[in-house]
């Protein structure tokens, strides 16, 4: 007997179950509470969702029947080494929705493999990572990025989160394909270089950048640009306090320290603004 | 694994996913053996941590965490 069939026969002792298609195991701490569906109020650790043939497990109303939470315990490790995953909810959902987008022909993706072998290998996966999120970004209003952008930063460091900043900025598709296509591969690793591990080209002000952090920044990428012989650098904020402390940066800053602030995009519902620094001769 | 059924276990349940898979959490947060504390568990990325535990594949041995990056490579397995 399969490890399937030897849960529905647990089950059946108590529920009538034909179709399972999901499994979800969770841990009621409070039987009262109304959110917690799952269970049943006859202390039955098993509720079935015969529309959406799912079956609910609550651990917590096992440890009621030790000798069936020993049973389930045994069946579900027999599961997993029939090669079933046990997944968190939220790993499950996220993983669903890298099955299609693998399956789809996102234009992302076509982006990505311009990338293929002309990027180190950890860079290139964290770019996989990250034009998957603009994927995302594009379908729904309700990203949570600032976590997606955490596991990309846990994966591969500040050079992944810079990655995934300049990817979801455009900057791959945008400036560095045509540079890939018009210049020699190596010219193009270079200002990759520049671009990416320098990070000459953008400053990104994030909410824990005080005014003073931010000027330095400035000043850092100034020295930058004028080292590589480069004319600009954007300064990317996103969210009204960012925005604002960088507005109160650049306040006079032409004339202080002889680059021009000019803003290239204000978008105010999504509190976006970009202003490009201009350096002079 | 698509034709596979999906075994889901909610996040207020991971102790006790951890529990049924004879695994604890040591004193720095990270998951070791429940026979010996001192063996963490090892992952294709190193250790991992009970708020990285996103799951786990084949005879529990193989333990998946969370993150984007992590659930991209295990996309294309």
């Amino acid at each position: 007997m399969g490890w399937l069939d030897k849960l529905k026969t647990l089950v059946e002792a108590n529920l009538s179950v034909k179709n399972i298609s999901l499994i979800n195991i969770n841990y009621t701490k409070n039987s009262n509470n109304t959110e917690s569906t799952h269970s049943n109020t006859e202390n039955n650790p098993f509720f079935y969702d015969g529309k959406n043939q799912k079956l609910h497990i609550d651990l917590k109303q096992l440890e009621n029947h030790p000798k069936l939470h020993k049973q389930v315990k045994e069946i579900l490790q027999e599961s997993i080494k029939e090669g079933n995953y046990l997944l968190e909810n939220e790993s499950s959902d996220l993983l669903d929705r890298l099955y299609s987008y693998n399956k789809s022909d996102s234009h992302y993706k076509k982006y990505l493999q311009v990338f293929d072998g002309v990027i180190p290998k950890e860079d290139y996966k964290a770019l996989e990572s990250s034009f998957f999120l603009r994927s995302i970004l594009e379908k729904e209003k309700e990203v949570n990025v600032e976590k997606y952008k955490r596991g990309i930063i846990r994966q591969f460091g500040q050079r992944g989160g810079h990655i995934a900043n300049l990817c979801t900025a455009g900057y791959f598709e945008e400036l560095l394909i045509p540079i890939f296509n018009d210049y020699s591969k190596e010219d193009f690793q270079n200002y990759y270089q520049l671009v990416v591990e320098y990070k000459a080209l953008t400053l990104f002000v994030h909410s824990r950048m005080k005014k003073k952090d931010i000027i330095s920044s400035l000043k850092n990428k100034m020295g930058i640009a004028k080292q590589y012989g480069l004319e600009n650098f954007y300064v990317h904020a996103k969210g009204k306090k960012n925005i604002k402390t960088v507005e109160t940066c650049l306040s006079g800053f032409e004339e202080i320290y002889g680059a021009i602030p000019k803003v290239e995009m204000r978008y105010n519902n999504s509190e976006i603004l970009v202003v490009k620094i201009i350096l002079k001769g | 694994m698509d034709n596979k059924i999906k075994i889901t276990f909610d996040s207020e349940a991971k102790r006790e996913i951890l529990d049924l898979l004879e695994k604890i959490v040591d004193f720095d947060g990270y998951i070791a053996e429940k026979s010996d504390a001192t063996q963490r568990v090892i992952t294709v990325d190193g250790e991992i941590k009970e708020d990285e535990f996103g799951g786990v594949r084949v005879g529990s041995e193989i333990f998946i965490k969370n993150d984007l990056p992590s659930l991209m490579d295990l996309s294309k397995l």
